[in-house]
């Protein structure tokens, strides 16, 4: 475990996914109470997928830290290949040009109908910060030199 | 280092190596390859520079300064002697020298593929289990019916629905059930489940067993005859849309023989304590049974394990057991003139405003809530006015009431479910609460 | 420019000092930092929030309604485009906050490094934690419809039963009985200026105080570069890991805020004469599980002062949480501790961290006493015993996977 291996995020992941079924399971036996009425989420289920959503974000990062950073660390400057990931890094741009456009459409939407979609509006500017987030990783995986270095245990940082 | 000679006069005769500002030179070399090794074990951590002078055939010199930051990754670490500690005696000190790094570390090995898979399907599998197999949820959880029709039951048709029974069902409906339930069936989710289009209607059997037993807040009822199980059972089940068919007296009296088939029921006026096993028919018997006896602890071992019973007589156990002992007081308090519209006001106000934590027949869900059946507590009117209009602990104020509808809800309270606590005036509510509006 | 600058602020100078800070790498310091991330979502999205609301109850005149002017505030973010998105991230997020604190916390427990030197950030990581729980409890009140109106009333009562303090406390932060006129502003003004500052100022201390101390560090890095930090740079390696962490978090958490609204105040509605049933929010369902096992016939008086059944209920968790405050003080030692310790090395710390969590998860069963027909007898049994017998299978588990190795060389 103390190496940055997969079997943790693994875990969190399937234990997200375990938190989010509770959370749906409870709101079927909610609604199912209820007449078949479906109600808001009640505390219970907002405190689930709240654990959930960590573990998620956890489990997303675990692997992402594993791709990029490696398993252990070894002093050094790892130069970076580019490869053909400039190609990957212009369709993601593209992408995010393309669901900023559909954002700007969907927020005009609203304002001209006075309607509000808050799933389409948070699904869209969602799916805009994951995009950014596998642009980010691609540069940091093929154009940021990779370094490790030392420091002393008692350099002045920050007295 | 090395310089490709390309014109004679420009060739590369000698290469001059300083080191930071040190003016002896650490290497010379004079012939290519011109490569050299740099030991940077003996060079103090930190910035340094490397000089390299180029000397070529004409005697020309140029010179280039390579700036770089020596780090040493192999140290050794020093433990029971913190820096700057100060020290007498004979100290322990452990220093730790490191093996050489390895180039790589041995791939340590992780676990199997066939565990992964195993502990995610033990994981997602054992919540789904727990939600649609253990009996308390799926005694509770029905599958969502389509608009509460006959869906169920497609196979039998539905039975009969006795009109007479029906009528008498909504009565004992709307005294009994609707607090919580509402009368138009919709309950009070998620504590209070909905009836209309609830799809564990269709079983009669345990309809009805359901209403006589109680489970969990709801509260058992053992007075009710088979004849009013019956009576309830068809209403619910065919109302609001709902049409699951009739439940004959014959059909209640066989899904709970314990029942009385007389249709009168014994006297225990307040609500017995709701089944907290949830149950057979034969604890609900035994409860039934206890409640006639007059011991003054609580009914079964369950109950009287759960709730310590207490003088105040404010516990579930000792609602059931309540009645003897509030006989006496009942006949001492001053009962006479209780005006039957203040009851009425009373009342409706009790089930809008009361009935979801102290429930419909005031047994309350202890201990959090506290049984008003049987409670000496509501022997002081003042006290009892008082608490209304304040609140108190989770008990929450209720500032709007006027002084006429604080003293209808605790006439109602005091004289309810075998209290005979004595009615309370308008007059004796505004002093109780002098900044209730009038 | 940067010349200029620098000239001026010393910026390289600066560069070197923090930025060039190492980071030792392994998932598990993410707890922390989504923790981070999600105080900075709240901020930025409670920017957009503090200028739209209207902090107070005076009934004003919507369309053909009188509504409560926070309530119709609420309503009307909730009509903006994009507004109802921005308050339900403000929502999770804080749900979000307090999940991941608590999760950093037990990777602490487990992992060892609240030994010394670092206590002192372990007692400010509890701090930030309890002010959180005050910032989500007085934020939870502001919409003022029936849910959270009746939750906090809940709320305040619990306070207000705190012998010789409550009445005391209730007018300091409810500006009396809760709800008076006086509460929505009081509340607003807590949770909007002051809580985000000693949040801000608590998060700031504990990171400079991680700067000083240094991250635990993986064992691996003890053969690699012993006696020294092992890791990536904070800029520019670990700032964009960070970037990338905060793009998915918010990514995922706008998704989740889209789909699901964690508290539809139109389904409430305004406060009424009739109460809803409620229950707290879930990081106090231990607590009010907890209440629920009190009977109420527990009360008593001391020196003339009424203690009552809600008190107690209080009072056996803070003393839990005060003896948390304490626990690293109570392990003396003299070394420096500088690498993570193994979970699977120290089963009885293991076992009882995991003893911990399966106290919180029966007395939060707890609080569901009545929906699983669970006796209170049953109760005191689940929540007093349980978390004994699962530490103790924990730790015979732990003993039988690990045996125990003479000399360890542990990784």
């Amino acid at each position: 475990m103390y190496r940055n291996d997969r079997v943790i995020p693994f875990f969190t992941l399937v234990f997200a996914a375990a938190l989010f079924l509770m959370s749906y399971l409870d709101g079927r036996h909610i609604t199912a109470l209820s007449g078949g009425k479906p109600q808001p989420l009640s505390v219970g289920q907002i405190g689930l997928i709240s654990l959930g959503l960590v573990f998620l974000v956890y489990g997303i990062i675990g692997y992402i830290s594993v791709w990029l950073e490696g398993r252990e660390l070894r002093p050094g400057v790892h130069k970076a290949r580019p490869g053909k990931a400039q190609w990957v890094g212009m369709a993601l741009s593209v992408l995010a040009v393309a669901l900023s456009g559909l954002f700007v459409q969907a927020i005009v939407h609203s304002l001209r109908t006075q309607e509000n979609h808050p799933g389409a509006e948070g699904i869209i500017f969602g799916s805009i910060s994951l995009t950014v987030a596998g642009l980010l990783m691609v540069y940091k995986h093929y154009y940021q030199d990779d370094e490790v270095h030392v420091e002393s245990e008692d350099s002045e940082v920050p007295w | 280092m090395t310089e490709p000679g390309s014109s004679s006069s420009d060739r590369v005769v000698r290469i001059e190596v300083f080191l930071d500002d040190r003016p002896e030179a650490v290497q010379i070399v004079t012939a290519p390859p011109f490569r050299f090794q740099l030991d940077t074990t003996g060079l103090d951590e930190g910035a340094h520079s490397l000089r390299v002078v180029r000397i070529d055939a004409s005697g020309g010199r140029r010179e280039r300064r390579i700036p770089f930051h020596v780090e040493h990754a192999s140290d050794v670490e020093v433990r029971g002697l913190e820096p700057g500690a100060t020290v007498s005696g004979s100290v322990e000190v452990d220093v730790v020298v490191p093996p050489p790094p390895a180039a790589s570390l041995p791939k340590p090995k992780g676990p199997p593929t066939w565990l992964y898979l195993l502990m995610t399907v033990l994981i997602l599998g054992g919540i789904w289990v727990f939600f649609m197999v253990v009996p308390i949820y799926s005694n509770l959880v029905p599958a969502p019916s389509e608009g509460g029709s006959t869906a169920s039951a497609p196979s039998t048709p539905a039975p009969p629905v006795d009109a007479a029974l029906l009528k008498a069902g909504e009565q004992l409906y709307t005294s009994d059930c609707a607090a919580c339930h509402k009368p138009s069936g919709e309950g009070m989710p998620p504590t209070f489940p909905a009836l209309a289009g609830n799809s564990f209607l269709s079983d009669a059997t345990a309809t009805v067993k359901r209403i006589y037993e109680g489970s969990g807040a709801m509260p058992s009822h053992p007075s009710y005859s088979a004849k009013m199980l019956a009576e309830v059972a068809t209403y619910i089940r065919n109302t609001w849309g709902n049409a699951y068919g009739g439940v004959s007296v014959a059909d209640a009296a066989a899904a709970e023989p314990s029942a009385s088939n007389t249709g009168a029921a014994p006297a225990s006026g307040s609500a017995p304590a709701a089944s907290s096993t949830g149950s057979s028919g034969a604890s609900a018997g035994s409860a039934a049974g206890s409640s006639s006896e007059t011991t003054p602890s609580g009914s079964t071992s369950s109950t009287s394990a759960a709730t310590p019973s207490s003088s105040a007589g404010s516990t579930a156990s000792g609602a059931s057991a309540q009645p003897s002992t509030t006989a006496p007081a009942a006949a001492a308090a001053p009962s006479g003139g209780i005006d039957k519209a203040t009851m009425d006001a009373g009342e409706q106000l009790y089930e809008a405003q009361c009935t979801s934590c102290h429930q419909a027949n005031g047994a309350g869900l202890p201990p959090t809530f506290p049984a008003l059946a049987g409670n000496a507590a509501l022997s002081d009117a003042t006290a009892v006015v008082q608490r209304i209009f304040d609140g108190k602990g989770i008990m929450p104020a209720h500032k709007t009431l006027n002084v006429q509808q604080l003293a209808d809800v605790a006439t109602y309270v005091r004289n309810s479910w075998g209290n005979a606590f004595g009615p309370v005036t308008a007059e004796q509510a505004a002093q109780a609460a002098p900044k209730a509006a009038q | 420019m940067f010349s200029w600058l620098d000239e001026r602020l010393a910026l390289s100078r600066m560069y070197k000092k923090f930025f060039r800070k190492m980071f030792p790498v392994h998932h598990s310091f993410f707890l922390g930092e989504i923790t981070i991330f999600s105080f900075l979502t709240l901020v930025l999205t409670g920017v957009f929030l503090s200028i739209n609301f209207e902090p107070s109850i005076r009934m004003v005149q919507v369309g053909t309604k009188q509504l409560p002017a926070a309530y119709a505030s609420v309503q009307f973010i909730d009509s903006l485009p994009f507004g109802m998105v921005i308050r339900s991230m403000h929502h999770w997020a804080a749900s979000v906050f307090i999940a991941a604190a608590f999760l950093h916390m037990i990777r602490i427990l487990l992992t060892g490094a609240y030994k010394k030197p670092r206590e002192i950030n372990w007692i400010i990581g509890l701090l930030l934690l309890s002010f959180a729980v005050m910032a989500a409890f007085t934020g939870y009140s502001l919409p003022f419809d029936a849910f959270s109106a009746t939750a906090t009333k809940v709320g305040y009562e619990i306070a207000a039963s705190i012998p010789v303090l409550g009445t005391w406390l209730g007018q300091l932060f409810f500006g009396g009985t809760f709800p008076t006129e006086h509460s929505i502003p009081r509340l607003t003004a807590i949770h909007m200026i002051w809580l985000p500052l000693i949040i801000g100022a608590l998060i700031g201390a504990h990171v400079l105080i991680m700067f000083l101390q240094k991250h635990t560090q993986p064992k691996y890095a003890e053969k690699v570069a012993p006696g020294k930090i092992l890791g990536v740079p904070f800029w520019p390696q670990q700032a964009l890991i960070m970037g990338v962490l905060f793009a998915v978090f918010v990514g995922v958490l706008a998704m989740v805020a889209g789909l699901f609204n964690a508290n539809p105040i139109e389904h409430f509605g305004p406060p009424g004469p009739a109460t809803p049933t409620v229950k707290p929010d879930w990081y106090f369902l231990w607590l009010y599980g907890f209440l629920k096992m009190i009977p109420s016939s527990w009360h008593f008086t001391v020196f003339g002062v009424y203690v009552g059944p809600e008190f107690i209920g209080v009072l056996i968790p803070s003393l839990l949480i005060l003896f948390g405050f304490a626990f690293p003080l109570l392990q003396p030692s003299k070394t420096k501790l500088r690498y993570l310790e193994l979970p699977s090395e120290h089963p009885v710390r293991t076992a009882t961290v995991i003893g911990v969590l399966a106290f919180f998860i029966a007395s939060t069963i707890a609080a569901y006493n009545a929906e699983l027909s669970l006796s209170t007898g049953f109760l005191w049994f689940l929540v007093l015993l349980g978390p004994v017998v699962v530490a103790v299978l924990a730790y015979l588990l732990l003993r039988a996977i690990y045996p125990r190795r003479e000399g360890a060389s542990g990784d």
